[in-house]
């Protein structure tokens, strides 16, 4: 039988080879057979491999929306929005993690840390890759001379198709699990993970700088919420401003 | 699961570059010396350019949607149009020249230049669909990536080659 689940053919190659490759197969399962690799999981089959793997997955994809996004101002904000963003991904995924296990553990009576951090990673990079593929539509919005707000909603969107995708995912974990508490767990694994992903995401802001800003900060000052915030993004999509003009970082007290 | 040797691949990409350096220093030569050398860099460039940006979002939609074929054999696809759309553009070089030569604003150039590329990308792209998705499971799953695919990558890449256009025309 495979270890991969995927291609016989990579367990004739060498250990480091059958790694790097078996690494690229767990990946490409997620998107070609996402139930082989959740039977992987639930076997226990390479399990550190996966979660390298899928780690590394978030952090590559990730890195390349947040680059995409940080073209928007150009200069260094590409390199800033490219680090932030896995920061950002990988800590959402630290954060849900535990909660996931200690919920799994009190509604269904079982959890193996090992398996549900590689269950969490899965459906992250699952994300990852197909926010990713949504970097041209971002940069065609761009070269058609979309503004900051319509880009900003835009990426919302992005985000919030690639969620789905994860949802779906993570909507099939549960479902491999036991029948009890099985909605109670989602809906707090979601709840837990947008609490958490959004808060970490407005926190390490911003990624999408506005084209006057002339300074370009690593992180701004935090203010209001992260709803809050799309509300104000919507209105003014619309040309329906709240104040005169956004302060500018330097203006901030 | 198509099968392409190295000199294959180079072939391909070779004749992508040569068409639409040609295509370039075409449009350029109408427009100077500098600009035919800047065109004749900058269409190659953003043909390939483009394709490889946005290869594995088309790879990564298509996995998900369940209609992919093999990495590799999606990569040799997509250098094979690239190298198709290259030959098409050599061969309307010639017609080209002329229309060029003989145009009398460099708003007609411009115009030239990107009916010329669509003309041939489109034509790529034609030959490259059945190729990449001739034996997917699902052919309207296919159709609408692969069609979602190709509307952005070619508006990314009639973008830059506006703007390269636009440029010289401008000096």
């Amino acid at each position: 039988m495979s270890t991969t689940g995927l291609n016989p053919e990579l367990d004739l190659i060498g250990p480091r080879g059958a790694a790097a490759e078996g690494g690229l197969a767990a990946v490409d399962g997620l998107l070609r057979a996402p139930e082989s690799v959740l039977d992987r999981i639930d076997a226990g089959d390479d399990l550190e491999l996966r979660v390298r793997a899928y780690a590394a997955t978030l952090c590559a994809t990730t890195a390349v929306m947040g680059a995409t996004l940080g073209s928007f101002r150009g200069g260094w904000q590409i390199l800033f929005a490219a680090v932030k963003l896995p920061l950002v991904a990988l800590l959402t995924a630290a954060l849900v993690t535990p909660a996931f296990v200690a919920a799994r553990r009190v509604l269904q009576g079982e959890a193996d840390p090992r398996r549900e951090a590689a269950r969490v990673l899965a459906c992250m990079a699952l994300a990852g890759l197909l926010v990713s593929a949504t970097a041209p539509v971002l940069l065609l919005a761009m070269a058609l001379g979309a503004g900051y707000h319509a880009t900003t909603l835009l990426t919302v969107a992005c985000c919030g198709l690639a969620g789905l995708g994860a949802a779906a995912l993570g909507r099939r974990v549960l479902q491999r699990g036991p029948a009890s508490g099985r909605r109670t767990l989602g809906a707090l694994v979601l709840i837990v993970g947008a609490l958490a992903g959004t808060q970490l995401s407005w926190t390490l802001r911003p990624y999408l700088v506005r084209p006057r800003s002339d300074a370009v900060p690593f992180v701004r000052a935090v203010e209001g919420s992260f709803i809050e915030a799309v509300g104000l993004s919507f209105d003014s999509a619309r040309g329906r401003y709240h104040r005169p003009r956004a302060p500018l970082p330097e203006q901030r007290p | 699961m198509a099968t392409e040797t190295r000199s294959g691949a180079t072939r391909e990409l070779a004749w992508a570059a040569a068409g639409a350096g040609l295509t370039g220093a075409c449009l350029g030569a109408r427009l100077g010396a500098e600009a035919a050398l800047a065109l004749g860099l900058t269409l190659p460039a953003a043909l390939v350019g483009v394709a490889g940006l946005t290869a594995p979002a088309l790879y990564i939609g298509a996995a998900f949607a369940g209609v992919a074929p093999a990495p590799r054999a999606l990569l040799a696809h997509l250098r094979r149009g690239l190298g198709d759309a290259g030959r098409v553009m050599a061969g309307l070089a010639p017609v080209l020249v002329l229309l060029t030569a003989t145009a009398a604003s460099t708003a007609t150039v411009r115009l030239l230049g990107l009916l010329v590329v669509f003309a041939a990308v489109v034509l790529g792209l034609r030959v490259t669909w059945p190729r990449l998705f001739g034996d997917a499971p699902d052919a309207g799953r296919a159709a609408a990536v692969f069609t979602a695919w190709s509307v952005v990558a070619l508006g990314i890449g009639f973008h830059i080659l506006d703007g390269a256009l636009a440029a010289q025309a401008a000096r």
